[in-house]
């Protein structure tokens, strides 16, 4: 049990990040990964996602700007931004890029436009949300 | 820092040195850093060695420069420059090494694909932990079966490849044991991570029918191949899978699928003949004379490779005595062994027989290679037989049997369904049927000298046939004796099933049944 009340706030958030369905096992996984020889594991493969996912993220805003759309080359961007999504364990980002594919498949310029603003959204509350987190452990840490 | 030793090898069983799996090289590649990151550090973490590549070049090239190296290969499926698919081919190909495939491409058939493609195992993304920690099983695997496939490649390695192999696994393992500083890799060899594309396959039946299937062992093969990263043990396993099938096919379809015959190839000798090798026929008919195969002298003894030899019977060997002219009965033993090695010596027809000539299954050069594997099956029994007991000493019993109304007996090997295969193909073989018996060893030693004269190239094909298992000694005495004979005695085309000569068909065969 964690003996200061930031470490409870910090344990406390980190739940309801579960709870709500931002995050999911995987991203325990990352947290195992840490330990004394790596004790910022986690926050620097989430800061590496950010920075990779940015780029994407630009080169699917492009491709759906292009007309007509190319959806093979939206399906395969998506593809990469799912698979970087899942590694750590962003859930509602990563449902959202399902969500996208499947109007890739479904050749829904419409669908694809709408749900990439989905994706964005999510993508960016989830940054938000964690770096809150990372900055409140951090102090937890500190004041330990 | 081996700080926790105790999480890679607790799962290990007991027969295992402790420190396995600890210690094993992971090539880990990945277009994602974040998901390359989080792999390394998963595999650090399972205390494997690990080296990250950004893309399949890096990766190449690193297996490349030195593939000892590494033990395994974990690499995504969905990459910028080479495709991970290619990757894995191409790793299959040069080096022997167990290779992993990850995507959050979870379709079946992308899984399929690679599976097909030689993946050793398929993982979905996100990489778990469990996974990582259970990868080494997969190295494990593939030395153990490697050790199996090498082992019993070396038993059917007819050069006595045994000591060869077994030289060449201790010292692998020797290797690997100096490698590793913490040791231990419960099985020795590497195993050959082969995948036998149809590209690969072609190649290697380029090689056997450059070689003469009679020489066509898995070290010559190799060579002949000249591909970096090709084992002896891959070629030696191929090839006897190559042998089984082809006698499986020679077994099954005596007709259409010996496509041996070119008519116009032997210049008035039964095309069929030529099966066996145009060449014999051909080189009988610079002969002058040359009705019969030499080809289908004493195969076993030309031949011996060790394989499918089985079907021989002086029976069949009788047959393949009728087809003699008598003249080339009287071929000095020499011819014999001319011949013999001619083959070797590559003379120009006979394993490339069927291009030239035609409409046998020879058909074009470029089905050369299926042909010759057709014809190999096909002409190997009428070999086998014809060495195994025949006395050919007797020209006389030669010319006898030429005189014997050929046809006749052709028709009367008909009844046999490998027969009348046969016999499409060599009609004039049948004559010989009865006179097989009591023919002794001099008989093929005329053969051989009748064949010695041509080019060698019969042998070539002989020992093909030899090689690829061709069990049907009836099949050898079977018209393909058109080599023995000449247009004078070929039966009509229509008076027995023709095997339909084909090269491409059994070629089509060959390919399908082999390569799936």
């Amino acid at each position: 049990m964690e003996r200061n009340p930031l470490q409870r706030q910090v344990a406390y958030m980190r739940r309801s990040l579960f709870d709500q369905g931002y995050l999911d096992e995987q991203f325990v996984q990352l947290e195992d990964l840490q330990d004394d020889a790596n004790p910022n594991f986690v926050e620097e493969i989430v800061t590496l996602f950010y920075t990779d996912s940015a780029r994407l993220i630009h080169n699917i805003e492009q491709a759906l700007e292009s007309r007509p759309l190319d959806f093979i080359r939206l399906d395969d961007y998506m593809h990469q931004f799912k698979g970087s999504s899942s590694s750590i364990g962003a859930k509602k980002v990563k449902n959202e890029c399902t969500q996208f594919r499947e109007h890739c498949s479904a050749r829904s310029a419409e669908g694809c436009v709408r749900t990439f603003q989905q994706v964005k959204q999510e993508h960016t509350i989830l940054r938000r949300k964690l770096e809150t987190y990372f900055q409140l452990a951090r102090q937890a840490g500190l004041a330990n | 820092m081996n700080v926790e030793t105790g999480e890679g090898s607790m799962s290990v069983t007991a027969a295992v040195p402790l420190q396995f799996p600890e210690g094993i090289r992971v090539l880990a590649v990945d277009d994602d850093q974040t998901c390359l990151q989080i792999m390394g550090r998963m595999l650090e973490r399972c205390m494997y060695k690990v080296t990250k590549c950004r893309n399949a070049e890096e990766a190449l090239s690193l297996l490349r420069e030195d593939s000892s190296r590494f033990d395994i290969v974990l690499s995504d499926l969905h990459m910028p420059d080479i495709s991970g698919l290619k990757l894995l081919e191409i790793i299959g190909l040069e080096m022997d090494m167990p290779v992993v495939m990850m995507s959050s491409d979870e379709k079946r058939e992308t899984i399929m694909k690679g599976i097909i493609h030689g993946a050793c195992d398929y993982w979905v993304k996100p990489v778990r932990m469990d996974a990582i920690q259970l990868v080494w099983q997969h190295v494990i695997r593939k030395r153990r079966n490697g050790l199996k496939e090498m082992e019993h490649a070396m038993e059917d390695d007819v050069e006595g490849g045994n000591e060869e192999g077994s030289r060449s696994m201790k010292r692998k393992k020797d290797r690997e044991d100096e490698g590793e500083s913490r040791n231990a890799m419960p099985t020795t060899v590497k195993k050959p991570r082969m995948v036998w594309t149809p590209a690969l396959h072609q190649q290697f039946v380029a090689a056997v029918n450059q070689l003469g299937y009679s020489k066509a062992v898995p070290k010559k093969i190799l060579e002949q191949m000249n591909l970096p990263g090709l084992t002896r043990e891959n070629v030696a396993s191929h090839l006897q899978k190559f042998r089984l099938y082809l006698s499986r096919v020679s077994e099954i379809s005596q007709g259409p699928e010996k496509t041996y015959m070119n008519p116009a190839s032997l210049n008035g000798c039964n095309p069929q003949l030529n099966v066996v090798g145009e060449v014999p026929l051909q080189g009988l008919t610079r002969e002058g004379t040359s009705r019969t195969p030499m080809a289908f002298v004493d195969q076993r003894n030309l031949f011996h490779y060790g394989v499918g030899q089985q079907a021989c019977n002086s029976s069949k060997q009788a047959k393949l005595l009728h087809e003699v002219p008598a003249n080339m009965l009287q071929q000095p033993a020499q011819m014999y062994r001319s011949l013999d090695f001619q083959v070797s010596e590559g003379t120009p027809r006979s394993l490339n027989l069927p291009a030239a000539n035609d409409d046998s299954v020879y058909g074009s050069q470029s089905s050369f290679s299926t042909m010759q594997m057709a014809q190999t099956p096909y002409g190997m029994p009428m070999l086998n037989e014809i060495s195994g007991h025949q006395h050919f000493g007797h020209h006389p019993l030669s010319n006898q049997i030429l005189s014997n109304d050929i046809e006749a007996q052709a028709l009367r090997t008909v009844g046999n369904p490998i027969e009348s295969n046969a016999a499409a193909c060599y009609p004039l073989a049948s004559p010989m049927v009865d006179f097989s018996k009591d023919h002794s060893h001099g008989f093929h030693l005329e053969m051989n000298a009748i064949y010695g004269n041509a080019s060698s190239v019969g042998q070539g094909m002989v020992s093909l046939g030899e090689e690829y298992g061709y069990r049907n000694p009836e099949n050898i005495a079977q018209p393909g004796n058109n080599l023995l004979v000449d247009d004078s005695f070929r039966m009509k085309p229509e008076s027995m099933p023709r095997p339909g000569c084909k090269s491409l068909s059994f070629g089509q065969h060959f390919d399908h049944g082999f390569m799936s």
